[in-house]
């Protein structure tokens, strides 16, 4: 049965209906509160799509050459029209091809910082020996190999190959193509290849890029710092592989067996758009039951500390993130920790098998594998499940699942959930915002992956602005409604390839027009804010000093009679394009407090004071709710005539361990 | 080199200081006996140089310091957001402080470079005070400890240098040696058990320039004890070594042990007592200075066990010699 898509679901009268129901939640969002969203079937899993819509499914066999580094491969590509439009070519995807010389798109193009950035030592490529249409009754097949478009003019990139077909596939009709092709892995680099014996084997076969209902085909050369698209479908797979040598897969193995010295496995797995794997003769595994799914971990000798703190973080954020985000599907999922001498395939996601990454030695206090783990655990999600186009919106994958990876580690392992160092707990949320602040004005957070003009401002934008305003939304708005839109977002996009408008009407329908204005300004407008005390006064009330006319008499009265009371005022101002409802904290010299709520909107606010106590200072969102406020220094201010807060903690903490680092190394 | 005439005394059995009264001068400095040179006599040393350490931290630490209580000094709770959990307000002031830190950089290394060479001069009296005493076996003065190890700074200052020389070639060793057992071992060892490996490789180098410190520290002593220049002093060092290398590295290794146990506790206490107010910061100062403290009296105390073993091994050997 064909499953609808989610333009079909929401847009447009879907998004009519959000923006709707937004108006009435309108007033909320300027005062947020919690528990009073509207409801909809996908906040919970029973109305979630079950399975996929079968466009592009994979029967293939694939030999390993641990030796010469090589898979051969064949099989079967079936695959469906499923837009309105005739099809007159397809796209393959041959990404291996990235590591086959310099002048790949992935090697030329001009990019510092993040993944990928040196250069293989051992080249990798793909060729497709034979690639044969033939219709369904098999009777005819027709070898399209020799017209295969590696390259196009003035581009000799040949990771995106264009392929005429001899005739029109028609809309909703199937066609079956017979692969042949030999595959050599590049010494590991950018998620896939080998080091030594160990083979991590990605983006291996020839793939079909995904067709959008339009007819228009999403096909895109390897760039460094994009991701993928593909259709679902189902992948039967078969690996042959030496018999030493230990298989992880995507997809539970359904068969398996020894065939002189070899062995092979089967894995078949519905409802996927990848398959990646692994084989390497130092395995060690450990198989685990979390959630009803068979967790197996993959690690190197010496590394079982660290499966077990990856194990431990699976057994907090697979039932956590059934319960946000829907149900886990799959019957299995495959953790893989590759060696750190391959650390360049650990830290990333494909269907039912992530991989994580560090070194043994990794301190207990630095949460690394757990991060990694939850992090690419969360792209079952946001990326296996839900499926959007990475490499056109790569905040809508990489961003909300880094707001998921660090909400799931808040909720784990509270404040301390990035590192707990030296008495200091550090949060993965508020390192994501603070790092995030350093790029805000560079470029959009939502565009192409291509567009991005260093790896640096990727991770800062994609990874960790995206996180940090969706979790300013949370602590502005509450957990509940904002893991409400993002719980429904996720359901009702899973296997459906949503885009950013769906996003967008998700939260305009539970928090409100105003909050998904906000998402707006701040993914496709370089949005930003920052909150300043600007100004505090205070100064005892007393009768009006000056020359005053009185019964025909002219006084000048030259101190006034004091009235025992104060009177001040606090300005507080607001830069930036964005807006959040803030608390203004007044601070009396008598130490108590008394707070102000702002809605946000407006250039400023002054507030007014009247008390017995001098007004001492001011604090503008002193409950650090507004976590991507450009600059926090400048959220407090003191009085002229107030006092100071003392910094000797600080003092006497910088010099107690300038005393120790003296003593450590003073001859 | 000849040695003094005193120092051919000074491994006497009984102190050089116990003279007749008519011989008294309280500003000459005479040597202890062996067995009279302990380091909880002199406690006023010790107190200096824990002085001096305070003194150079506070003046390194002190820019620092004053930029956070130019920012928060604004905040009607002071610093207290930098210490919150989560580490918002810590993780914002580091990211505003990034143009700050050349600043705050370019102070406090000279500053460290300066401090580390004159602290050469309170680790120098320190030891004049504990090998010596007058004539009256009192503490000696400190006018005369002072001239007396400034005498001695050009040697602890020589001896420094090479010192940091050989540590420093031992610690690059350590780390080439290391790298190439790891990488030579990981194709038949497994990449962890082949790290491993190398850090046992790289341990036995750090022992090794534990042993250039230790070396390091007992030429210090025979300097002053013998009042003689860097290579003689190198050579009694190397025999006090050579004589006793277990003994010596366990009275070494037990101390340094022994001094992160304070700052254990210290960092315990400090979990405790964190962000209760003012008697509390107070209380935490008063252990965080007791803590230095006590890590420079063990420090005193090695030195003193560094003066009675070359003290010891000099003796001996003359007697061979003799």
């Amino acid at each position: 049965m064909r499953t609808r898509t989610v333009r079909e679901r929401i847009a447009p009268a879907g998004l009519c209906v959000a923006l709707a129901a937004a108006i009435v939640s309108d007033a909320r969002a300027q005062a947020p509160t919690t528990g009073l969203v509207p409801s909809s079937p996908f906040d919970v899993d029973a109305q979630m799509a079950l399975h996929a819509d079968p466009v592009a499914s994979y029967v293939l066999r694939a030999t390993l050459d641990p030796v010469a580094h090589t898979v051969h491969g064949d099989g079967t590509l079936t695959w469906r029209n499923t837009s309105n439009a005739p099809v007159h070519e397809i796209w393959l995807h041959l990404y291996l091809n990235a590591f086959k010389n310099e002048r790949s798109v992935f090697l030329r193009t001009p990019l510092s910082g993040g993944r990928g950035v040196g250069r293989p030592t051992d080249w990798g490529y793909v060729d497709v020996r034979r690639l044969a249409l033939r219709d369904l009754d098999g009777a005819s097949a027709i070898d399209l190999a020799p017209q295969i478009q590696l390259s196009r003019p003035n581009d000799p990139d040949e990771t995106d190959a264009r392929v005429p077909l001899p005739r029109d596939v028609a809309p909703g009709e199937t066609i079956a193509l017979d692969m042949v092709w030999d595959s050599k892995l590049p010494s590991v680099l950018e998620r896939t290849g080998y080091s030594g014996s160990f083979h991590f084997v990605a983006q291996w076969f020839p793939k079909i890029a995904r067709l959008e209902p339009d007819g228009r085909w999403a096909h895109f050369p390897f760039y460094r710092l994009s991701e993928f698209y593909a259709d679902f479908g189902t992948y039967d797979v078969t690996l042959d592989v030496p018999q030493s040598f230990t298989i992880g897969a995507t997809g539970p193995m359904i068969e398996s067996r020894i065939d002189k010295g070899r062995r092979i496995e089967r894995h078949v797995q519905t409802d996927i758009h990848d398959f990646a794997w692994t084989a390497w003769d130092q395995w060690q595994t450990t198989v685990d039951t979390i959630d009803g799914v068979q967790v197996t971990l993959l690690y190197p000798p010496g590394y079982r500390v660290d499966a077990k703190r990856e194990l431990d973080a699976l057994r907090f954020v697979m039932p956590y993130f059934d319960q946000r985000y829907g149900r886990y599907p799959y019957p299995v999922l495959t953790v893989v920790h590759p060696p750190f001498t391959a650390a360049e395939a650990g830290g990333m996601e494909y269907p039912t098998l992530i991989t994580t990454g560090g070194p043994w030695y990794g301190p207990p206090g630095i949460l690394g594998p757990e991060l990694v783990t939850v992090h690419e655990y969360g792209h079952q999600y946001f990326y296996g499940l839900i499926a959007t186009n990475e490499h056109d919106w790569p905040f809508l994958d990489e961003g909300l699942n880094s707001f998921a990876e660090q909400d799931a580690m808040a909720k784990w392992r509270g404040a301390g959930s990035a590192a707990e160092l030296l008495g200091f707990a550090f949060s993965d949320g508020v390192l994501q915002g603070a790092i995030s602040n350093l790029s805000v004005h560079d470029e959009r957070v939502a565009q192409p992956a291509a567009d991005f003009t260093s790896g640096g401002g990727y991770a800062g934008l994609v990874y960790f602005r995206t996180g940090a305003i969706m979790e300013t939304m949370r602590r502005v708005y509450g957990d509940e409604p904002v893991a409400r839109a993002l719980g429904r977002y996720a359901r009702k996009g899973r296997f459906m390839h949503p885009v950013p408008d769906d996003l967008l009407a998700t939260f305009a329908e539970v928090l409100g027009p105003p909050a998904a204005a906000t998402l707006h300004a701040a993914y496709f407008e370089k949005g930003w804010v920052d909150y300043v005390v600007a100004d505090v006064r205070s100064h005892a009330v007393h009768d009006a000093t000056g020359v005053f006319d009185r019964d025909g008499k002219r006084e000048t009265v030259r101190e006034g009679k004091a009235a025992g009371a104060f009177e001040g005022w606090a300005l507080v101002t607001r830069r930036g394009t964005l807006s959040f409802p803030v608390d203004i904290e007044l601070v009396l010299e008598d130490g108590t407090t008394q707070r102000v709520r702002w809605d946000g909107q407006g250039d400023s606010i002054r507030v007014p004071y009247t008390g017995a106590s001098a007004l001492r200072a001011a604090v503008v969102d002193p409950d650090d709710l507004v976590l991507v406020d450009q600059q926090r220094t400048n959220n407090f201010a003191a009085a002229a005539s107030g006092s100071r807060g003392s910094t000797s903690r600080t003092t006497e903490k910088l010099v107690y361990w300038t005393e120790l680092v003296l003593q450590a190394v003073l001859p | 080199m000849t040695l003094p005439a005193t120092e051919v005394t000074s491994a006497a059995e009984t102190d050089e200081a116990a003279e007749k009264p008519e011989k008294l001068d309280p500003q000459r400095l005479v040597l202890l006996a062996n067995a009279s040179m302990r380091a909880r006599r002199r406690p006023l040393a010790v107190v200096l140089v824990w002085g001096y350490e305070l003194l150079l931290a506070a003046t390194i630490a002190w820019p620092a310091a004053s930029y956070v209580n130019g920012v928060y000094g604004a905040h009607p709770m002071g610093d207290a957001p930098l210490f919150r959990p989560g580490g918002l307000a810590l993780a914002d002031l580091a990211v505003r402080a990034r143009p700050v830190m050349a600043a705050l950089s370019a102070h406090a290394s000279p500053l460290f470079a300066v401090g580390a060479v004159l602290g050469l001069i309170p680790l120098a009296l320190l030891i004049v005070q504990i090998a010596h005493a007058t004539p009256a076996r009192k503490s000696p003065p400190l006018g005369a400890s002072l001239a007396r190890a400034w005498s001695v700074f050009p040697r602890f200052f020589a001896l420094m240098i090479a010192s940091a020389f050989v540590q420093g070639l031992l610690l690059i060793a350590g780390m080439l040696a290391a790298s190439a057992t790891a990488g030579g071992t990981t194709r038949s060892m497994g990449e962890a058990r082949a790290q491993q490996l190398g850090f046992v490789v790289f341990a036995v180098f750090l022992l090794l320039t534990a042993t250039a410190g230790v070396l390091h520290d007992v030429a210090r002593t025979a300097a002053v004890r013998f009042d003689v220049g860097v290579l003689r002093a190198v050579r009694l060092a190397s025999n006090a070594l050579r004589r006793g290398f277990l003994a010596l590295m366990w009275s070494w290794g037990w101390r340094a042990a022994i001094g992160l146990v304070p700052i254990a506790i210290a960092a315990a206490l400090s979990a405790k007592l964190a962000g209760r107010g003012v008697t509390a910061l107070w209380a935490m100062a008063a252990i965080h200075q007791l803590v230095i403290l006590a890590r420079v009296a063990l420090r005193a105390s090695w030195l003193a066990k560094a003066l009675r073993v070359v003290d010891h091994a000099h003796h001996v050997t003359r007697s061979k010699t003799d």
